[in-house]
């Protein structure tokens, strides 16, 4: 129930910076997701916005207001730790309760022995008591309430540190990987947990992960950081179809984006591998060109890629070809559907092609330029180029 | 069934012949030979004497007569009804009693205050520290001076207080008129006065300790607290530093005890058990009845009265920390 705004925060460590002047803003009751590679900034920013870190400069605004100097316990937000930080010497019950405890009970109730005997602190307790068991329900460790954190798993104190700070109903969550531990199944289960919670409370969440497929599941908006800075924030499918820096196109998406390197020549015509593309930058002069898997789709003349078929991976809904291309250093990967099966084999020769639409150029700087289907689409020389590689292949 | 008994009941015999040792079984085997040398010298040098120590003291043996006598029970009885051995025992429990506590807790609050310092943290460790390292009996010189009745800095400086408000304070002003303390010349005072001079000697050693155990605190866990809305020092104090410390507690409140229960060399050198016995403890009993008038029996029994304490305290302290005390 707040909107969060950072504006040019800069963070330095010593001589290392690790933010380099992130502005960024949240909507009330928005599910942003951060993502990045390890070391980019990402918790820093989120401490941050704890107010367990103070920014080297810029401002962070909660609800409209700054917050900066704002003790972290005066910010309304919970927040699951990367590394948990569950409290060692109390239960997995006491560790829930925790928050609640200190923002409900007073100091005197607080107090030992003789914080039980006050007046309100037994109804107070046993509040705090069903809202944890609550709360250990909808995690699965209900069951676990009286271990300590030392005789749990890794992903059964992930879950914990989860359940601490599901349980007050803050004004915004900050996750900070909050389900990198837990097996395949119970993340899927808690992926749709979380973002029911998000529907539910209409609180705020911002969620850091590694993993771009939960931030693709899950989030209204995806904020995609590289080393201190955010090259694009936007919603899953605009990072997605229109990634403007060639980092986020081969960040987002599995599997990853191919990536041809191309030439542009003066008359703006694009080759790959000194033949024609069909395609012409209209904007600046390309250097790669980004294709989805997905996108591309078997011809029969015509091609923007011809290679040889590696391997084949078929994961029953789809098939993911290979493909060994010619000017591409990495292989080529080509999404197919299952029809395909059985009619491809190692060794054979595919010719690929995309609509324009659905390619994205990058510039030399790695920023996205505009692609458009050349005029006179494909000439004699084109094919016959084309084929000789065909067969070179 | 009884093929499958029998199945059963040979099947397992057949494969233990075959079956390699177990690894664990090995290295068990291993420890235990590399233990064995360890084990040997704690006998010869430890579980031997302390034996000889307890014969002792059921005997009136001094060094150098040829005969020696069993006298049973006599040593301790003479321990627990003399009035001396009695005085002995108040003056060791009490020294204990001031001196850990204090010591404790002192180390505590400077290693927490000179964890809070951004600058000096190293000055101030080694001016604590200081007094541990140096030897305590040239300290004990320096304070035989420096509480000398009439020429010692202690009573100049008190002196200097008279006529000021500080006399507003009844024991100040009986003092101005009467005369400042005598410290280890007055049998009121004696023992607070080696007290003093204890926790000032060991605190130093605690506050290393604790300084030790607090950079085992995750720092994580406080920021934690903060996002939990533990805003005050001492709400954060209690909900993790604290509890985080408790194995650091446990084994310096152990120490402390364990070397304040040994405390000599001050005794020795100030004040040699006196005035009237109001500091004579327990390894200076030893000692002087042992070692300085050669009743060996007598000493081997508060020798053993001595170990029985040491070792109460071991007790106590496994106990507790299988109970409470949290570890990771
Ligand atoms: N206290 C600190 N002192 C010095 N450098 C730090 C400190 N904390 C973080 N850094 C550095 O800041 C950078 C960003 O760290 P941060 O923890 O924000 O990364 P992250 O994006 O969360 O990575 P991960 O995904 O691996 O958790 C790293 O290079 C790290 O080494
Ligand atoms: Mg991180």
């Amino acid at each position: 129930m707040a909107t969060i705004q950072f504006r040019d925060i800069r963070k330095s460590f010593g001589d290392t910076d690790v933010l380099k002047g992130v502005g960024l803003d949240i909507a009330d009751g928005e599910f942003l997701s951060l993502v990045g590679p390890s070391g980019c900034g990402k918790s820093t920013l989120l401490r941050i916005l704890a107010g367990l870190e103070s920014q080297t400069s810029g401002s962070v605004r909660i609800g409209g207001t700054p917050v900066d100097g704002l003790h972290a316990a005066d910010r309304d937000l919970a927040m699951v730790f990367q590394s948990y930080a569950l409290y060692p010497h109390l239960s997995v019950a006491e560790n829930i309760a925790v928050p609640l405890t200190m923002r409900r009970l007073s100091n005197a109730q607080r107090l030992p022995l003789i914080g039980r005997a006050l007046p309100g602190s037994r109804t107070t307790r046993a509040a705090i008591g069903t809202t944890v068991r609550e709360a250990a329900e909808m995690l699965d460790i209900a069951h676990l309430l009286d271990r300590k954190p030392g005789q749990l798993s890794g992903g059964q104190r992930q879950r914990v540190a989860l359940g601490r700070a599901l349980v007050r109903d803050p004004s915004a969550f900050l996750l900070d990987e909050p389900l990198s531990n837990l097996d395949a199944k119970m993340r899927v289960h808690m992926r749709a947990e979380i973002a029911q919670l998000n529907r539910k409370l209409g609180a705020t969440f911002v969620y850091v992960t590694h993993d771009q497929a939960e931030a693709m599941t899950m989030s209204d908006r995806i904020a995609v950081m590289m080393e201190g800075e955010l090259l694009q924030v936007g919603t899953p499918d605009a990072l997605y179809d229109h990634p403007e820096d060639i980092r986020v196109a081969q960040f987002i998406g599995s599997p990853a984006i191919n990536i041809l390197p191309v030439d542009t020549d003066a008359s703006g015509t694009i080759r790959l591998c000194d033949m024609a593309t069909g395609l012409r930058a209209s904007g600046p002069p390309i250097e790669h060109l980004g294709v989805r898997p997905e996108a591309f789709v078997p011809c029969e003349e015509g091609e923007l890629v011809v290679g040889r078929v590696r391997m084949i991976e078929n994961l029953g809904s789809d098939l993911f070809v290979h493909l060994d291309a010619a000017g591409v250093p990495m292989p080529v990967t080509v999404r197919l559907p299952s029809s395909a099966r059985g009619r491809i084999k190692v060794r054979d020769v595919m010719r690929l092609t995309a609509t324009p639409a659905r390619i994205c150029g990058f510039d030399s700087a790695g920023k996205a330029a505009p692609v458009s289907a050349h005029d006179k689409a494909h000439d004699k020389a084109h094919d016959t180029a084309h084929d000789k590689v065909a067969r070179h292949v | 069934m009884s093929d499958l008994a029998s199945l059963t009941n040979s099947g397992p015999k057949q494969q233990r012949i075959a079956r390699p040792e177990r690894p664990e079984r090995r290295q068990a085997r291993a420890g235990m030979v590399l233990f064995a040398p360890a084990l040997v010298l704690l006998i010869l040098i430890l579980i031997v004497p302390v034996g000889v120590a307890a014969l002792l003291s059921f005997t009136d043996y001094t060094l150098g007569r040829p005969s020696i006598d069993w006298v049973g029970l006599r040593n301790y009885i003479d321990i627990f009804t003399g009035s001396s051995y009695r005085k002995m025992i108040v003056a060791t429990v009490l020294y204990v009693a001031l001196v850990v506590p204090a010591s404790v807790f002192l180390g505590l609050g400077a290693a927490l205050l000179i964890r809070s310092l951004n600058v000096g943290q190293s000055f101030y460790k080694t001016v604590y520290f200081l007094p541990v390292m140096a030897s305590l009996l040239a300290m004990a010189i320096v304070w035989e001076f420096a509480l000398h009745p009439t020429l010692g800095i202690v009573n100049r400086t008190l002196a200097m207080g008279c006529g000021t408000p500080l006399e507003l304070w009844s024991w100040f002003a009986r003092s101005c008129v009467d005369g400042f303390p005598l410290w280890l010349g007055d049998r009121d005072y004696a023992l607070y006065t080696l007290a003093f001079i204890g926790i000032w000697q060991s605190f130093g050693f605690n506050m290393v300790l604790y300084l030790a155990g607090l950079t085992s605190v995750p720092t994580e866990l406080y920021g934690a607290a903060a996002m939990d809305g533990v805003k005050r020092g001492w709400e954060r104090f209690r909900l993790i530093t604290w509890p985080m410390l408790g194995p650091t507690t446990v084994f310096v409140v152990t120490i402390t005890m364990i070397r304040s229960f040994q405390v000599f060399d001050t005794v020795e050198a100030l004040t040699h058990g006196g005035p009237a016995k109001s500091t004579y403890v327990m390894i200076y009993a030893i000692y002087e009845k042992g070692i300085a008038q050669n009743l060996v029996g007598l000493g081997a029994a508060i020798t053993i009265l001595f170990l029985a304490f040491v070792m109460l305290i071991s007790v106590a302290q496994r106990r507790f920390v299988e109970r409470k005390v949290h570890y990771q």
